[in-house]
């Protein structure tokens, strides 16, 4: 097998792979141990990939049947989608992947635009391991205005990739 | 959650379902609206896939902090794992089973050289951190995540570049500078395999020897700087700049089969297949050197200075400028400072753009508070100050000890960069040190947890109570230690001293830049440290934000 040929391209599609999983399963943790599973049995099964064909929808279907794997291990945990649900879920994205492609150069070009504390406010907020409050005081506020403030930010990132994209339709 | 529910709260929703945060009432409505409604569906899909997106993004763009950035494995452990397998395992077992001068099996024609992703950690835990990258010039990134960046820290592993070039410190105190195309595996913080392509070296102040092996070939430095080059048919050039080099060639047990000594300014040619040496004139390739790290500018923002000032410090030395040697302390209680150097040294400290310049040198300098300052130590008292070092090595930034006239140098405070001490602590960080009564030994020491990287800024804050120390990095506290007597006071006066341990030797000099160097009579709470980093590090690109060393510094008589 060529292994070249799969590191470069699970390389290119990894990151698309966690945004597939996370759908499914939305909790990083978890979604990237499903991402680790499915490298490897894309891995074991490279040699039927057709090298003719996009490697993602290819690779998402291992990525789906390890979320079923997965469901099926946890299924009495909390917070864990019935299989009916995964699978009206999973037709759902399969049918977006342009738009879902169109939003992600969307929110780029958003985040080159904001402010960059505000940017900064946000990757400390999913990045680090500081609690809200940790943050709200090294910063000044309250943990409730720094929520109303990451909400804020938020709502206007999400409209910035809403005209983005609408912008993206009316150009092509 | 009966009844209709606008967008806002589905937003809410789903965020509370990507906190973990619903309980499983809401969970199974949620359920059955996905089920039901298919705009519902596409709003979840569109809404997870955004914060998935997001979250990628901000967690490869460089921390604002001047922190060097965490170590960013540019591969997943599974493809690491995946190519390890495709290579045979040869990577591990050369990297990790081989003495620091190693034969290497030259690896086939294996997978990573196809792959756009520069650095590859291996794939083992535990490993520490051997490098820093201090340069970046011309270099292909993959995409826009997983980018290795000044201050990225290394841990044993590969580089490869296909273009352009990476410096990296080694923590053992060597700085190499890699030239695509070229692929390094870095194997310890003092040793590192050129597999192909071109590499310079400089040792800057190594406790041990750096070796720098190539395909059958071993070469150690005696102090010195010299450059490597390995072609196709792993025959390698070696030139020494300066100092001299021990050049072994390899038998397949690993261990120097023959050697030859290089000295200054020599080229060897070394052809593992013939086992011969052949003495050039000169280089036949162009070969790398090392150079400075990539500088930032400190941004010295006006609302800056006005927090400073609105802080009240009783000494606050900015470095706008230095006049017959003397900086002014504008804080308006006259603690100038003034430069203690021989004549022939004086050029190793400077102010230039603003910020004062510290060089190596061959005698003592340093700049010290003309007049002691008295009762330094008597109440509470906090030191902030910005510093970006040249280069790792142990060095102060920043002293506190008793006038020159005291028999045996004696330290109430080091502020330093702690880098192969004697104590225990992670390699290029920042040490506070407070020591009361003022000795030569003793105290307590808190470190910081981050590299201090070459080229980068650092905000530093040192705070003493009677009963309590910290230490602030970049606006974050980073360690407290507190205790009766911790912060014990005394009435002495002290001179407060920058840039090496002492003023008539020239131990731990420190090589780099400082700015901005405040102390107030007081502890400073964190809200207040924070706006102060806050202010320089996120200034909003107006006019009253400009590099310290573009021609306009802000004027700290017109905060």
């Amino acid at each position: 097998m060529d292994g070249g040929l799969f590191a470069s391209l699970i390389v290119k599609n990894d990151r698309r792979l966690i945004r597939y999983i996370m759908t499914l399963i939305p909790r990083r943790d978890e979604a990237e141990e499903i991402l680790q599973r499915t490298a490897t049995a894309l891995w074991e099964n490279f040699g039927e990939y057709d090298t003719a064909r996009d490697f993602y929808p290819w690779a998402s279907r291992f990525a789906y049947f390890e979320v079923l794997k997965y469901r099926r291990d946890h299924a009495r945990e909390r917070l864990v989608f019935r299989e009916d649900i995964l699978q009206i879920v999973a037709e759902t994205r399969d049918s977006m992947e342009d738009l879902l492609e169109h939003r992600r150069e969307a929110l780029l070009l958003c985040l080159g635009q904001f402010v960059a504390a505000d940017v900064e406010l946000l990757r400390r907020r999913y990045c680090s391991r500081e609690s809200i409050a940790v943050l709200a005081q090294e910063i000044g506020a309250t943990a409730k205005s720094l929520y109303r403030r990451l909400d804020r930010i938020r709502e206007r990132l999400a409209d910035c990739v809403s005209r983005r994209v609408a912008a993206m339709s009316i150009e092509e | 959650m009966g009844g209709e529910i606008d967008s806002r709260e589905y937003g809410q929703l789903f965020r509370q379902l990507l906190d973990g945060d619903l309980t499983d009432a809401e969970f199974a409505v949620l359920e059955q609206r996905l089920k039901e409604d298919p705009s519902l569906r596409s709003r979840y899909v569109q809404f997870v896939d955004l914060e998935t997106c997001l979250q990628d993004e901000l967690s490869h763009r460089a921390e604002t902090s001047l922190i060097s950035p965490k170590l960013k494995p540019v591969w997943p452990w599974y493809l690491a794992a995946v190519v390890a397998t495709a290579a045979g395992l040869l990577l591990a077992v050369n990297l990790f089973h081989s003495p620091e001068q190693v034969a290497i099996v030259p690896l086939p024609p294996s997978p990573v050289q196809q792959v756009p992703a520069l650095y590859m950690a291996a794939p083992l835990q535990g490993l520490p951190v051997v490098a820093v990258v201090t340069a970046l010039d011309g270099v292909t990134q993959p995409e826009l995540r997983d980018r290795l960046e000044v201050g990225t820290r290394l841990k044993s592993g590969i580089l490869k570049l296909t273009d352009g070039e990476v410096q990296l410190d080694f923590l053992g105190g060597a700085r190499l500078l890699l030239s695509a195309p070229a692929e390094l595996h870095m194997v310890s913080n003092s040793s590192a395999t050129l597999v192909s392509g071109a590499a310079g070296v400089r040792v800057l102040h190594a406790q041990k020897n750096f070796v720098l092996n190539a395909p059958d070939v071993a070469v150690v430095d005696l102090g010195t700087e010299f450059a490597v080059r390995v072609d196709a048919s792993r025959q390698t050039q070696v030139h020494v700049y300066a100092g001299e080099v021990e050049i072994s060639m390899l038998g397949d047990d690993g261990n120097t089969l023959i050697s030859q000594r290089l000295a200054e300014r020599g080229t060897m040619l070394v052809d593992p297949q013939s086992r011969l040496f052949t003495p050039l004139a000169a280089p036949t390739t162009s070969l790398p050197r090392v150079r400075a790290p990539d500088a930032a500018d400190l941004v010295v923002t006006r609302e800056y200075v006005q927090h400073i000032q609105q802080s009240k410090p009783y000494l606050y030395w900015r470095f706008d400028s230095m006049e017959g040697g003397v900086v002014r302390d504008e804080s308006g209680n006259s603690f100038d400072a003034h430069v203690v150097a021989a004549p022939e040294d004086a050029g190793a400290i400077r102010v230039t753009n603003g910020v004062l310049a510290l060089a190596a040198s061959a005698g003592p300098r340093s700049l010290v508070s003309v007049n002691p300052v008295p009762n330094f130590n008597s109440d509470d008292f906090s030191i902030e100050l910005w510093v970006m070092p040249a280069e790792l090595s142990q060095a102060v930034v920043l002293g506190v000890l008793l006038p020159s006239e005291s028999p045996v140098l004696m330290h109430l405070n080091l502020i330093e960069l702690a880098h192969n001490t004697a104590l225990v602590h992670q390699p290029g960080v920042i040490r506070f040190l407070h020591r009361q009564p003022a000795r030569r030994l003793g105290g307590y020491n808190l470190f910081s947890q981050d590299v201090c990287t070459p080229g980068i800024w650092t905000h530093v804050v040192a705070t003493k109570a009677i009963d309590e120390l910290k230490l602030y990095v970049n606006g974050q506290l980073i360690r407290t230690v507190s205790g009766p007597g911790t912060g014990a006071r005394d009435d002495l006066s002290y001179s407060i001293m920058l840039g090496q341990l002492a003023p008539a030797n020239r131990d731990r000099q420190f090589n780099g830049l400082i700015d901005e160097v405040a102390i107030y009579r007081r502890v400073m709470p964190i809200e207040e440290i924070a706006r102060h980093y806050w202010s320089i590090v996120r200034p909003s690109m107006s006019t009253a934000s400009r590099p310290r060393n573009s021609s306009s510094i802000v004027a700290s008589s017109s905060p």
